[in-house]
C-alpha cells in the first residue's frame, strides 16, 4: 500500500503542530529530580537513620530504665571554623568560616538561606521589607556597608508580632545600624551578626512581599552585575551576557502571584560579580524569593539557554 | 552515544529528549488520540530515563523510549475500556503545524484508519511503518515471536486496505 510507506511523511505533517517543548523538558527534569530526592529520603532513614533511632533506644532502656524521654537540649546557633572565603572583599579582610544555624535540615533544601530548626529563620525587617540572612559568604567586608537605613529598634524572637514600621531583628541586637550593601538597594542589607557583617536578602515573610508598586526587578536591582546563573538539577549558564539576558526576560514577563513561597523543587542562584548571590526558590513555572511570581518565559528560556 | 551517557550525564538527556522525544510524543498521540495524555506519558518515559538509568547499547535508546511508551500507552488504553465503552473513543484530530492548515484533508483518511485499527495492530503499524523498525526488532521491543508480529503486520495491511476501500467507495 503506498500511503502506508507513505506514512511517516503523512504523520510529521499530519501532526506537526505537536512537539515535544522546552517547557515539558524541563518539567520532566522537575519531576525527575523530586523523584529522587524522595527515594534519597528513603533510603538515608531506612538504612542508616532507623537502624541507629532503635539502637539508641535500646540503650538509652538498658542503660537507663528511669530516664525522662524529654531531656534533648534545643539545638544551638554554632560557629564552625571552615577556613577562609572571599566575597565582596575589598579591604582584604579575613572570613572566619560558616555560621550554622541548623542540625536537622541539609544544607541543600534552603540554599544559601539560612534556616533554623524551629521558629523564624535569621531577618531583618526594614519598615515593610524583610530582609533573609545568607549563609554564604559568611561575612562580608565592612567596606561594603555604604549607608546606613537606620539601627535595629527592636530585637524579638517573634519578629511576625513587630510594628511593620520599625527595623527590627531576630538576630541583630537592638542599637546595632543595618546598612544597604554594594548599592543593591532593596535587594541586600547587611549588619553585625555574632561579630561579624552578615548579608540579607530581600524575601517574604509574615504576608508582606513588595511594597506599593514595587516589581520584581525592585527587589532584584541586580541587573547589570551578573556573572552567571544555574537552576539546581538543570545546569548553569556561564556567560554573563546570557546570564544578563535571561534576568531581563524574567524580570519583563514575571506575573506577581502572592506574597507567600512556595514549596521548591529546585534552587535559581545567581552569582554577582562582587561574589556574592541572590537565590530565588522555584516550582514548576513559578518563582520565590520577595512575592511569588509566575514565568514561564524565563524556564523555557534557561532550559534552551543550557540545552 | 555510549552507555556511561545514558547512566551519568544530563547532556546525555538533553540530546535524547532533543532527538527522540517529539517521535515519542506523536506514537503517544496516535495510539491514545488524547493529547494531554500523550503528553503525560511522554513526561513519564522520560522521567524513568532519568530516574532508572537503564543500562542499553548505544542505538538502542529510541527503542527503549518507544517500548516503555508503548507499555504505558497500552495501561491507559485499557484503563479507559469501561469509559470508551459508554461514552465512546475521542474523535482522532489532526494537529498540523500553522503552515500547513487546510493541506492535509487527502492524508486523513489514512491517519483515520490507522486510528482506528486495534490497538495490538495500531502498535505494529507505528512502529513498522511510521518509525521504521523491522519484524525481529518490533518483536523484541514488545516481548513477542516474529511469526507474530509478521501476521499482525499483514492483517493489519487488509484491514487498512479494507478501511481506505470503503472510504473511496462512499
Amino acid at each position: 500500500m503506498k500511503q502506508l510507506d507513505q506514512l511517516p511523511e503523512i504523520a510529521n505533517r499530519s501532526l506537526g503542530g505537536l512537539h515535544a517543548s522546552p517547557e515539558m523538558r524541563y518539567a520532566i527534569q522537575m519531576k525527575a529530580a523530586r523523584q529522587q530526592k524522595r527515594k534519597t529520603q528513603a533510603m538515608v532513614f531506612t538504612k542508616i537513620a532507623a537502624p541507629v533511632l532503635c539502637a539508641a533506644v535500646l540503650l538509652a532502656l538498658f542503660f537507663f530504665p528511669s530516664a525522662p524521654l524529654n531531656t534533648v537540649a534545643p539545638p544551638s546557633i554554632t560557629s564552625l571554623p571552615l577556613g577562609q572565603l572571599q566575597a565582596g572583599d575589598t579591604n582584604g579582610a579575613t572570613l572566619l568560616g560558616e555560621v550554622s544555624v541548623s542540625n536537622s535540615r541539609a544544607a541543600g533544601d534552603s540554599g544559601i538561606w539560612s534556616s533554623v530548626t524551629s521558629g523564624t529563620f535569621p531577618l531583618i525587617g526594614v519598615k515593610g521589607r524583610y530582609y533573609r540572612m545568607l549563609s554564604s559568604p559568611s561575612a562580608v567586608s565592612a567596606s561594603s556597608a555604604l549607608q546606613s537605613l537606620g539601627i535595629v529598634e527592636e530585637y524579638t524572637t517573634e519578629p511576625s508580632l513587630s510594628d511593620t514600621g520599625i527595623i527590627s531583628s531576630n538576630c541583630v541586637s537592638a542599637g546595632d545600624e543595618v546598612y544597604t550593601f554594594n548599592g543593591y538597594n532593596n535587594t541586600f542589607v547587611c549588619a553585625k551578626v555574632n561579630g561579624e557583617y552578615r548579608l540579607f536578602q530581600r524575601v517574604s515573610f509574615n504576608g508582606h512581599a513588595t511594597l506599593g508598586k514595587e516589581t520584581l526587578i525592585d527587589t532584584l536591582s541586580i541587573s547589570g552585575h551578573i556573572q552567571s546563573m544555574s537552576i539546581s538539577g538543570i545546569g548553569t549558564v556561564s556567560d554573563s551576557s546570557a546570564a544578563e539576558n535571561l534576568f531581563r526576560i524574567l524580570t519583563d514577563n514575571a506575573t506577581y502571584e502572592s506574597s507567600g513561597s512556595i514549596r521548591s523543587s529546585s534552587i535559581l542562584t545567581i552569582t554577582l560579580s562582587d561574589g556574592i548571590s541572590a537565590q530565588m526558590l522555584i516550582s514548576e513555572d513559578r518563582l520565590a524569593a520577595c512575592g511569588v511570581w509566575s514565568c514561564p518565559e524565563f524556564i523555557s528560556a534557561f532550559s534552551a539557554a543550557v540545552n | 552515544m555510549s552507555e556511561s551517557v545514558l547512566e551519568a550525564s544530563p547532556l546525555g538527556f538533553s540530546e535524547l529528549y532533543e532527538q527522540y522525544a517529539t517521535d515519542v510524543l506523536r506514537v503517544c498521540y496516535f495510539y491514545i488520540g488524547d493529547r494531554q495524555k500523550a503528553e503525560d506519558v511522554c513526561q513519564d518515559v522520560f522521567v524513568k530515563l532519568l530516574t532508572t538509568k537503564p543500562d542499553l547499547k548505544a542505538g538502542s535508546e529510541k527503542a527503549w523510549l518507544l517500548k516503555v511508551a508503548l507499555n504505558r500507552c497500552r495501561d491507559l488504553w485499557r484503563g479507559a475500556w469501561f469509559k470508551r465503552v459508554i461514552l465512546g473513543s475521542p474523535v482522532f484530530e489532526l494537529i498540523p503545524a500553522p503552515d500547513q492548515f487546510g493541506k492535509i484533508d487527502e492524508e486523513e483518511q489514512i491517519m483515520a484508519a490507522v486510528n482506528q485499527l486495534p490497538p495490538d495492530f495500531k502498535e505494529i503499524v507505528l512502529l513498522h511503518y511510521y518509525q521504521g523498525y523491522g519484524i525481529n526488532e518490533i518483536a523484541e521491543m514488545l516481548s513477542l515471536p516474529e511469526g507474530t508480529v509478521s501476521s499482525r503486520l499483514s492483517r493489519s495491511r487488509k484491514r487498512l486496505e479494507s478501511l481506505l476501500k470503503g472510504d473511496d467507495a462512499q
